[in-house]
C-alpha cells in the first residue's frame, strides 16, 4: 500500500483516474480489444461487419463493454465465422477468439481481475510455446533453410538481403521470377535454382537463433514466477518481439492482441509498462509505411541531388 | 472458467499438430502457431490442372469460383479434396480462350455487324486475329465459364475426357539454393455422361 501510495503521488502515470493506473487496467485492455475489433478482426465481411458494429455500439455505450451479453456474441460471431473458413485463417485469428473468449468467461464469473491477468499470461505461454514447438519440429527452420529461402523471396525481406546479405536487386527479380516459372500452371520444371550470396548465410543464422531465443525466452518468462530473473524481465521480452518483430513482418493484428494481453497481465504497480504496451500499440501502426520504399526514394533523391 | 481459453488453445494446437503429421496440414495454418516456421506454406503448394483430350493434356488455371476450394486443398491436400475439385471442374464448361475489345464483344452480343477496329490490325493472320480479337485456339489456352455465363457465339468448346489436378508443394534445399517440387497429391475426374451430354 505505502509503495503504491508512493506511485500515485509520484508518477502522474498511477494517479487515480490515469489510464494506465490498476483500476483501469481492465478499461484498457477492454477499449483496446475493442479498437482491435473495429480495425483489424477478420477479412470475411460477414464476420467483420457484425464484430464492428458491436465494437461501435461498446465505444459509445461503455456499459455494453462489460456486458457478457457483448462477449458472447463477439465469441459467437468469431467461432461461426471462423468455422467454415479455418484453413485460410491466420493464427491471430485465433488468438482474438481466444481472448475474446477469455472476456467472456471473465465478464461471466466474478470478474476477479487476477484471473484474468493468468489467463492472458496462459494465453501468451502457449502461443510462444506452439510457436518455439512448431519452429523445433519443422525440419526446415533450425538448420535455417526458412529464414535463408524468406530473405531470397519474401518481399517483406528485401531490404534486410539487400542491405545485409548484399542480394543485389536483379538477382531479387531473378528469383522472384524462378519461382514464379516453377508454380506456373503450365509448367513442367521440377526444380529452379535460386541465386544467393555467402554473405547471407550468416544473416539467415542470426535472424534464425535470434527469432527463436527471444520467443522461447517470452514462453519461460511468462511460466517463471514474476520475482525470478526471467520472470522480472518477461514484459521487456514481450515489447522487445512486439518491436522487433512486427518492424519485418508487420501483422498488425497480431501485435495489437499480444499488447492487450501484456497490459491484461501486468502487476498492479507496473503503470509505466502498460504505457509502454501502449506506445508498442500505437508505434505498431507506423509499421504500416512501406518503409524500404520510402527509403528508396530517399536514396534515390539523395543520389540525384548529389549528382 | 479462466482456464477454458488457454484449455481450448491447447485443444486446437494439438489437433492441428495431429493433422499436420496426418493428413499434411500446413503448419501455417489450423491455429497451431506455426507460421513462420516452415518453408511449406500454402503459398508454397501449388496446383496444375489439365483437361485430358484425345491430343493430349491441356494445363489450365483455376477458375475464379474455385479459388476458395483450391485454397482449401493447398492446406490440407487430401485425395478426397483433390477429387472432388477435379469433379468440378469435370462439371463446368471450358471453351478457348479469347480476349476482345469491349466493342468487339458488344456487337457480338447484340448481333450487331462486325465493326473494323480502328487500331492497327498488323497482329491478323491467317488464324484470324486481330487487335480487336485475339484467338488463343492455336495456343491452347482454356477456361472454365463461370456460374451465369453461356457459351458465346464465337466460343469455341473443349472436347475433354477427363481433368487431372494434381497438388505439388515445394522444400528449399539450402545446400544448392534449390527449389524443389515435390508431388503431393494425384486426383482424376471422367467427364461426367451428363455433362457431355449437354
Amino acid at each position: 500500500m505505502t509503495t503504491l501510495a508512493f506511485i500515485s503521488t509520484a508518477d502522474p502515470l498511477a494517479r487515480p483516474g490515469s489510464i494506465f493506473s490498476a483500476e483501469n487496467r481492465l478499461h484498457l485492455s477492454v477499449v483496446l480489444t475493442l479498437l482491435l475489433l473495429l480495425l483489424y478482426s477478420h477479412p470475411y465481411w460477414y464476420v467483420n461487419l457484425p464484430l464492428s458494429i458491436l465494437a461501435i455500439a461498446s465505444l459509445i455505450f461503455p456499459v455494453l463493454s462489460t456486458s457478457r451479453v457483448t462477449w458472447a456474441a463477439v465469441t459467437a460471431i468469431i467461432v461461426l465465422g471462423s468455422l467454415e473458413n479455418w484453413y485460410a485463417l491466420d493464427n491471430h485469428k485465433y488468438l482474438l477468439g481466444y481472448w475474446c473468449l477469455a472476456l467472456l468467461c471473465f465478464f461471466a464469473s466474478k470478474c476477479d481481475p487476477t484471473r484474468l491477468a493468468t489467463t492472458a499470461r496462459a494465453l501468451i505461454v502457449l502461443v510462444f510455446g506452439f510457436a518455439v514447438l512448431q519452429k523445433t519440429l519443422s525440419g526446415d527452420f533450425l538448420d535455417s533453410s526458412f529464414i535463408h529461402y524468406e530473405l531470397l523471396l519474401d518481399e517483406r525481406f528485401h531490404g534486410l538481403a539487400r542491405y545485409l546479405g548484399g542480394v543485389p536487386d536483379h538477382l531479387v527479380e531473378l528469383n522472384v521470377s524462378a519461382r514464379a516459372a516453377l508454380v506456373s500452371f503450365d509448367s513442367d520444371l521440377e526444380a529452379v535454382a535460386l541465386r544467393s550470396m555467402r554473405m547471407l548465410e550468416p544473416v539467415a543464422r542470426a535472424i534464425t537463433w535470434g527469432t527463436y531465443g527471444i520467443e522461447l525466452l517470452i514462453a519461460l518468462a511468462f511460466l517463471s514466477p514474476r520475482s525470478g530473473l526471467l520472470g522480472k524481465n518477461r514484459d521487456v521480452l514481450l515489447l522487445s518481439f512486439l518491436l522487433t518483430t512486427y518492424l519485418l513482418a508487420p501483422v498488425i493484428g497480431f501485435g495489437w492482441v499480444l499488447a492487450i494481453m501484456g497490459i491484461a497481465q501486468t502487476a498492479d504497480d507496473r503503470v509505466r509498462t502498460r504505457g509502454a504496451y501502449v506506445a508498442a500499440f500505437l508505434l505498431l501502426q507506423s509499421y504500416r509505411v512501406p518503409w524500404g520504399e520510402a527509403w528508396s526514394a530517399i536514396a534515390r533523391m539523395t543520389q540525384g541531388g548529389g549528382a | 472458467m479462466h482456464w477454458i481459453a488457454p484449455l481450448v488453445l491447447c485443444a486446437i494446437g494439438l489437433n492441428q499438430l495431429v493433422l499436420v503429421h496426418a493428413s499434411a496440414l500446413s503448419r501455417w495454418k489450423g491455429g497451431g502457431f506455426g507460421m513462420f516456421a516452415t518453408v511449406d506454406s500454402p503459398g508454397a503448394r501449388f496446383l496444375r490442372i489439365y483437361l485430358v483430350t484425345e491430343s493430349g493434356r491441356i494445363p489450365t488455371t483455376i477458375p475464379t469460383s474455385l479459388r476458395d476450394a483450391s485454397r482449401e486443398l493447398r492446406t490440407l491436400p487430401t485425395a478426397e479434396h483433390a477429387t472432388e475439385l477435379a469433379r468440378k471442374l469435370a462439371a463446368g464448361t471450358w471453351v478457348y480462350v479469347r480476349m476482345q475489345s469491349p466493342v468487339a464483344y458488344y456487337t457480338e452480343i447484340a448481333g450487331l455487324p462486325r465493326r473494323a477496329s480502328r487500331a492497327r490490325t498488323e497482329l491478323t493472320d491467317e488464324g484470324g486475329s486481330s487487335t480487336d480479337e485475339i484467338d488463343f485456339r492455336r495456343l491452347g489456352f482454356v477456361r472454365m465459364l463461370e456460374s451465369g455465363e453461356s457459351v458465346g457465339p464465337g466460343d469455341e468448346r473443349v472436347d475433354f475426357s477427363a481433368v487431372q489436378v494434381e497438388v505439388l508443394g515445394y522444400r528449399f534445399d539450402r545446400a544448392s539454393t534449390t527449389l524443389v517440387a515435390r508431388p503431393l497429391i494425384d486426383a482424376r475426374a471422367p467427364l461426367e455422361q451428363t455433362e457431355a451430354m449437354q
